[in-house]
């Protein structure tokens, strides 16, 4: 099959999960290896970057035992690590190529794997407990290895893994993009939220609406948002659903080629047919793959159906903040994908409660889901929307984890120099904040090469990206720009003078 | 038969205009000015004039359904058997048809008469009365009223049949009992022993009273809102049907906010909530675009303006005497309804709607159940999203201590998200008050992001003042300064700035600080101020230096 061929021949892409607390005696080296990307590489060469980063992991620790490694840059490749839990590693390799618009920025690479840790514990539970449910490891094994490749296969585009580059500068991954409300509009929306949380009875569900790719309300804390609205937004919501058409959200790379879909059922065989580690090989039965594509579709009573979990069976997901596990229901009306989360404790019957807690959204929120959908689409302004002529920015709350930038259609006007300054800018900003666990306050612009102000605004845990490529000749000019921008379309939380 | 139509004029009676017509008998009520003419076999053939100012106005003829009877011997009408009625401004007559056993309605409009719907009775002899707009049946053999309300489509009875009971007027103390109505007349008491429910001397008069000759008595029906809201269960259709009501507005008024507060209470369905709060928020909708509620308006502003900006601390020490609305509270916080409505009595008079405006919502219902639902406060914040999004479609304002409540609310119950969301989509809509809230709320629950949403919201009202303040105490003081020196604000005391800068231990801030409020403030250098933090500096960047 093609497959080999493809990932390691022009693939420069590696990632591994490790667990530090495993395979500490020697000939037992393996047992470490959780995950590795391509699969298909020896295993001497998957222990060679385990070892370096492992080796790196130790030594950093001496100096700095709360945060160790964040980066190795070498001459070819960058590495990037993410303590996704305690000890459990995640470490990304990626090839250094300007040629190639290679550029990356840290930081974006090491929120790609917080994405997908996330979304793992959202569906599977950590990796932690799933080891100390079955310390062989071929259980999380098993797990990780459809999971990450199915979360990969949303990063392939031609004929390899497009990482955010530099050209997606002004995205912010790991964030949420939301719908404006009018006030009305807003007491609509909280006034169905009120009969979602109501269907199951007494128990509170929680509820995730979301309007085209944008959040419109959510009853979850930021993190939880973030996952579930990631997830909708991959899979859920009607763009998601007519895949195919392009969408303007970086959650989302363009058309799902069907050459990728055949790839990733080729997978699965080969992850257990034993190119991993997997210990005894036991089979736990199943694995389930939430990622899965092409595996959603609209029922005929408005929710969404998938036989990723088997026929008839609804998912269930893991809530952080409180550690509860939900039924996932999704339903949709036009562009309206409406994520109602039902605590597993109040539903005794299984699927005959989950279908008479559908039943009860048909009946009492009906009325008001066509209105809220009737008031969202008349106030929707497309896919421009949020475009202010004259700037492009990115707006990033880092409270409420929710950001808002100029339509990507609108950054790619930006000349690839303005581009490339603006994400050294960021990568600058980033190591500035890393230094520090306080908030900080700062302010720089900068010009570059091609006359562009870039410039970078944080204020109180607010941040502001922006490239004025049209703006006169003077620093007075850009942060006039600024200062205008700020009062006019962030109530003024970016006007320090 | 000749009908003389007449109009009196000082002293003469003139001859205005004569109409001939077949007639059998005729019917008359000055309340409606309509004659109504009988004519035909079963008399069931009528022509109707109206005496208007205008001069007479003749009705269309029409005909009365009547069922035949078994032995096909068609029964003949009476003028016993007609009631002209005016309710809610329309006149209405009704007709009894006792082989169908059934009361059939007809609406007069100005140029038609149209068959409205028939009401079953229970009883071969009938009368009726209209109070507050409100049909009565009197149904005689049984003993019992069924009240009907002409206003809904239903044509079903407000409440279950009701009994008429005997009640003195001063006696508030007897009205323990479910009763409904009775009125003595101006004189003779007599001994409430002696009399007896629907005796055969009554004779009843149009619109509401009774004329008992056996006891030389002149009757005058009073409804009793209390019970027949006990009596009926729909609380929806209930509250509709008591803001309808004009003649005992105030105690309409208490009776549906005691509802409100009970279904809140009683953790009703949000939905049979929210129902309930639409219907009271339109009606008041309806009576402020009517014109009926402003005279309480003026009177209600005044009593509930100081209450804005006040504490509620405040508000419990002001004289009770002055004001009906704070009776209320205490009675109820004391848990007696029955001296809640004692209270607002000598209210009655100046209420001519039992409109209720937001404002009154807010005090007398969600204020007054925060306490008891707090531990169940999801709901009762998703009953106030309801009650926001009613008064927002209706295009009203509420008293904006129901903002601060939510918040309460929501940082009650942890739930930050959603009140972020309610702040950052002007649910909750931005105010001084509302901006504390948000700080004292972070404060609390030592959540940074809701205290920020509170200094955001002090910034964007240009509070500059409660905005520096508010920085400083966060630790914040050196944007505060920048803050205060862009926006010209003087007002912050200086030594605020200087204490933290000096507690921070930062020299360098604290010299910036001194040169920046030396710029700002005129004359800040001869201040004993300046002089203290000026030596402070001096001897403490000396013992660096040493």
């Amino acid at each position: 099959m093609g497959m080999a061929s493809m990932s390691s021949g022009s693939e420069s892409l590696r990632l591994c999960v490790f667990d530090l607390r495993r395979g500490q005696h020697e000939g037992q080296e393996l047992d470490k290896i959780l995950f590795f990307y391509p699969p298909d590489l020896t295993f001497s060469t998957q222990l060679s970057v385990i070892g370096l980063s492992e080796g790196l992991i130790t030594f950093t620790r001496l100096f700095s035992p709360d945060a160790a490694c964040e980066v190795i840059e070498a001459e070819r490749h960058s590495h990037v690590f993410y303590e996704a839990e305690p000890d459990i590693w995640m470490v990304m390799v990626v090839e250094k190529n300007k040629e190639i618009e290679a550029v990356w920025r840290i930081d974006a690479l090491r929120r790609v794997l917080k994405e997908v840790h996330s979304l793992f514990v959202m569906f599977q539970g950590s990796i932690r407990a799933l080891l100390e449910k079955e310390p062989t490891g071929g259980l999380i094994r098993s797990h990780l290895y459809p999971f990450i490749t199915d979360y990969l296969n949303d990063l392939f585009v031609g004929k390899k893994h497009q990482l955010p580059s530099f050209r997606e500068t002004l995205t912010e991954r790991g964030t949420v993009q939301m719908l404006t409300l009018a006030r009305d509009a807003a007491l609509e929306v909280q006034s169905l939220v009120g009969v979602l949380d109501s269907c199951a009875g007494t128990v509170r569900c929680h509820s995730v609406i979301l309007f085209h790719d944008l959040l419109v309300s959510t009853t979850l804390s930021p993190d939880d948002t973030v996952d579930v609205f990631a997830f909708s937004v991959m899979r859920l919501t009607t763009n998601a659903l007519s895949s195919g058409t392009s969408s303007w959200s970086y959650l989302r790379k363009g058309s799902v080629t069907p050459q990728i879909s055949s790839r990733s059922t080729s997978v699965l065989p080969l992850g257990s047919g034993g190119t991993l580690p997997s210990g005894n090989g036991s089979s736990t039965g199943r694995v389930i793959r939430p990622l899965q594509h092409d595996k959603w579709s609209k029922g005929k009573d408005g929710f969404l159906v998938t036989d990723i979990w088997g026929i008839d069976a609804t998912p269930t997901i893991l809530i952080q903040k409180t550690q509860e596990r939900f039924y996932l229901l999704t339903y949709q009306y036009k562009s309206l994908t409406l994520v109602l989360l039902v605590p597993t404790a109040a539903i005794v019957n299984g699927e005959l409660d989950i279908s008479f807690v559908k039943q009860q959204v048909i009946e009492n929120a009906s009325a008001k889901i066509l209105k809220v959908e009737e008031k969202l689409s008349k106030g929707w302004g497309g896919e421009n929307a949020y475009h202010v002529s004259g700037y492009r920015y990115l707006l990033v709350d880092n409270d409420m984890e929710v950001s808002r930038a100029s339509p990507p259609g609108k950054v790619a006007t930006l000349a690839k120099e303005s581009l490339l300054a603006l994400n050294k800018l960021r990568e600058e900003v980033d190591t500035e904040k890393g230094r520090s666990k306080q908030e900080k306050d700062m302010e720089i612009c900068i010009r570059a090469k091609n006359n562009t102000w870039v410039i970078a605004r944080l204020n109180r845990g607010k941040e502001l990206y922006m490239a004025l490529e049209k703006a006169s000749e003077t620093l007075l000019d850009a942060t006039d720009s600024v200062q205008r921008f700020s009062n006019r379309y962030c109530s003024g939380a970016f006007s320090m003078d | 038969m000749d009908l003389f139509a007449c109009d009196s004029m000082l002293n003469s009676l003139r001859l205005v205009e004569t109409k001939k017509a077949n007639v059998n008998w005729y019917t008359y009520t000055h309340e409606t000015r309509l004659v109504l003419l009988a004519s035909g076999l079963q008399c069931k053939t009528f022509n109707g004039f109206q005496l208007s100012t205008a001069g007479v106005v003749r009705l269309p003829r029409f005909e009365m359904t009547m069922a035949r009877s078994e032995s096909n011997s068609k029964p003949i009408l009476s003028a016993g058997d007609l009631h002209l009625v005016t309710v809610y401004g329309r006149i209405y007559c009704l007709q009894v048809d006792r082989e169908a056993m059934l009361l059939h309605l007809y609406r007069f409009y100005r140029d038609a008469v149209v068959q409205q719907g028939s009401l079953p009775i229970y009883s071969s002899k009938l009368s009726v009365n209209v109070v507050d707009n409100l049909l009565l049946v009197h149904q005689i053999d049984a003993k019992v009223v069924i009240i009907y309300d002409l206003f809904v489509d239903s044509r079903a009875p407000v409440s279950a049949p009701l009994p008429l009971l005997w009640r003195g007027y001063q006696g508030s103390d007897t009205s323990s009992q479910a009763a409904n109505k009775e009125i003595e007349s101006s004189e003779s008491s007599t001994s409430n022993e002696n009399i007896l429910m629907y005796e055969d001397g009554w004779t009843f008069l149009v619109p509401d009273l009774i004329l008992d000759q056996t006891n030389k008595v002149l009757w005058k029906i009073h409804l009793d809102l209390e019970a027949i809201s006990a009596s009926s269960s729909d609380r929806t259709s209930l509250l509709e049907f008591l803001q309808r009501r004009k003649l005992e507005a105030n105690k309409a008024k208490q009776l549906c906010l005691g509802i409100a507060r009970d279904i809140i209470l009683e953790r009703r369905p949000a939905t049979q909530v929210t129902q309930a709060i639409d219907v009271l928020v339109t009606a008041y909708s309806y009576s402020v675009k009517a014109g009926t509620y402003k005279e309480i308006k003026n009177e209600k502003a005044t009593a509930s303006t100081p209450t804005a900006g006040a504490s509620p601390d405040n508000e419990r020490h002001r004289p009770s005497g002055s004001n009906i609305d704070e009776d209320v509270e205490m009675n109820l916080s004391s848990g007696s309804k029955e001296n809640m409505f004692c209270a607002n009595e000598q209210q009655e008079s100046q209420l001519s709607s039992p409109a209720i405006s937001p404002d009154e919502l807010y005090k007398f219902v969600f204020a007054s159940v925060e306490e008891m639902m707090v531990e169940e406060s999801e709901y009762l914040v998703a009953i106030i999203t309801e009650f926001l999004r009613s008064i927002s479609a209706e295009k009203l304002k509420v008293d904006l201590n129901i903002y601060v409540m939510t918040i309460r609310l929501l940082a009650y119950s942890k739930r930050f998200a959603e009140l972020s969301l309610f702040t950052t989509n002007k649910i909750i809509e931005p105010s001084k008050e509302v901006a504390f809230q948000l700080l004292e709320s972070g404060r609390q629950n030592q959540n940074i992001k809701v205290r920020k949403l509170g200094l955001d919201m002090l910034r964007q009202l240009s509070l500059h003042h409660d905005y520096i303040s508010s920085l400083v105490q966060d630790g914040y003081y050196l944007e505060a300064l920048r803050y205060a020196q862009k926006h010209k604000v003087t007002s912050v005391r200086s030594s605020l700035f200087l204490e933290a800068a000096f507690a921070s231990n930062d020299l360098q801030h604290l010299a910036a600080i001194l040169r920046v409020l030396s710029e700002l403030i005129p004359g800040f250098k001869e201040t004993s101020e300046y002089y203290t933090f000026y030596g402070l500096l001096n001897d403490t960047s000396s013992s660096v230096a040493v």
